[in-house]
């Protein structure tokens, strides 16, 4: 019976941690550090490349916050975060399949840029129905390009810390 | 999984999790309030140490004007007494003063790459989408793009989504649009080339929007681009005021 609550509590605690950690990276940094999505690099360090498919239950959590402070209509997000992840898990699984740095930075730059893709061709999509939703601009490619850069950066770097303290743990399989 | 995210968006869009949407609101709204506060202290301390050369210049520039704007000051007097005078003659009927609200800006958006504010006021107290969101007596900032019962979102004008009809305070009173660019600039687009527009010129709404009454100051011109091979000449803009500062704003329930 305390199992489930105690899971319960532990995935709102999970949500409403990376949620902060977001917002602080947001608000605090100056440009280009404020690029960096960490409610995304974790949910993939912990859903993709660690192959715990249980983190897909705290990503749907933590994307419907953000839906909640997002000028985006509500569900874009979301359904965004969720098929990226889908997706770059069994890219990762079928095609990347070795765990070197190159492929980590590989791996953290698709990610994003699946996100962003999905993300703009659900606005694409919701901008026939809905008119004056939002318009693709040649610039909106560059800085999502650099978005993706620096997260990619950021995940190498998080890899090479986790492998420092603790390389035994840089494996294919659930802990 | 897909089951239950479809249900939690039909459940949104019908209305039923609302309760639990404010519930969670109610809790993150006030970390993202004391957030954004300690940012905007942040940045203002780390602007004032990396310009503190520069302060001093702008300090300089600010007392010179000040003299010419006593000048201006009483010729501006002067033309409204007249004014007020012509108004009388004509009959002329004041149209209702547009109402406003008062709101403070709580945070921003937490996705990266727009720029967009939200404040703690929403459709309670009459918001719609598309009013426009000023401080001061009149500087544009923005518009309403989401609202909800208790809370509402901003775009700022230098959202790369923003477009504003706006009007150049010249001779030939240029007509154009004022696009924002990352958060980084405002471009006004479209103005006609054969029409002279100098650096300072002001830039105002032009009031052909519907929901967005015109003289709302938009900013001036900083730099003005008229390539001869382009049919229209565009402005860079420096904003009426400063758009990664902002603590309280006031919102016009036009119609």
């Amino acid at each position: 019976m305390f199992r489930p609550l105690k899971n319960l509590i532990y995935f709102i605690f999970i949500v409403f941690l990376i949620f902060v950690l977001h917002t602080g990276i947001s608000y605090f940094f100056p440009y280009p550090f404020n690029q960096i999505n960490p409610a995304y690099l974790f949910l993939t360090w912990f859903f993709v490349y660690r192959d715990q498919e249980k983190w897909l239950w705290p990503a749907l959590g933590i994307s419907i916050i953000m839906d909640l402070f997002s000028s985006l209509p509500f569900g874009v997000t979301s359904a965004s975060i969720l098929i990226s992840l889908v997706l770059v898990r069994y890219l990762f699984v079928i095609i990347f399949t070795n765990y070197s740095w190159f492929n980590i930075f590989i791996l953290g730059f698709t990610s994003l840029s699946v996100y962003k893709i999905i993300s703009f061709g659900i606005l694409s999509l919701l901008s026939i129905f809905i008119h004056g939703l939002w318009k693709i601009n040649v610039i909106d490619i560059y800085v999502w390009l650099l978005e993706a850069l620096v997260n990619a950066l950021i995940f190498l770097f998080i890899y090479g810390i986790v492998k420092l303290l603790s390389p035994r743990k840089i494996y294919y399989g659930s802990l | 999984m897909g089951i239950v995210f479809l249900f939690l968006i039909a459940s949104h869009y019908l209305g039923l999790v609302r309760a639990v949407e404010t519930g969670i609101r109610k809790i993150t709204i006030p970390i993202l309030r004391e957030m954004h506060g300690f940012s905007i202290k942040i940045g203002e301390n780390y602007q004032f140490f990396r310009n503190r050369s520069e302060f001093f210049k702008a300090y300089e520039e600010c007392s010179l004007s000040s003299n010419n704007m006593s000048v201006i000051e009483a010729q501006m007097k002067t033309l409204s007494e007249e004014n007020l005078e012509l108004k009388k003659q004509l009959n002329y009927v004041q149209k209702n003063k547009i109402q406003s609200v008062l709101a403070k800006v709580i945070g921003r958006e937490i996705l990266t790459s727009s720029q967009t504010i939200i404040i703690d006021r929403g459709e309670a107290e009459g918001i719609k989408l598309d009013q426009p969101v000023i401080v001061g007596d009149g500087i544009l900032i923005g518009k309403i793009t989401k609202v909800e019962k208790d809370f509402a979102m901003v775009r700022l004008v230098n959202d790369n989504q923003s477009r504003i009809g706006s009007v150049i305070l010249n001779k030939e009173k240029s007509q154009g649009v004022v696009e924002g660019g990352f958060g980084i600039s405002l471009r006004m687009n479209l103005i006609p080339r054969d029409e002279d527009v100098i650096v300072g010129d002001q830039v105002v709404t032009s009031g052909l929007e519907k929901a967005i009454p015109r003289g709302l100051l938009l900013g001036s011109v900083a730099v003005i681009e008229n390539e001869p091979y382009k049919p229209f000449q565009q402005a860079i803009l420096t904003p009426g005021t400063n758009l990664s500062k902002l603590t309280s704003v006031s919102i016009l329930l036009t119609k």
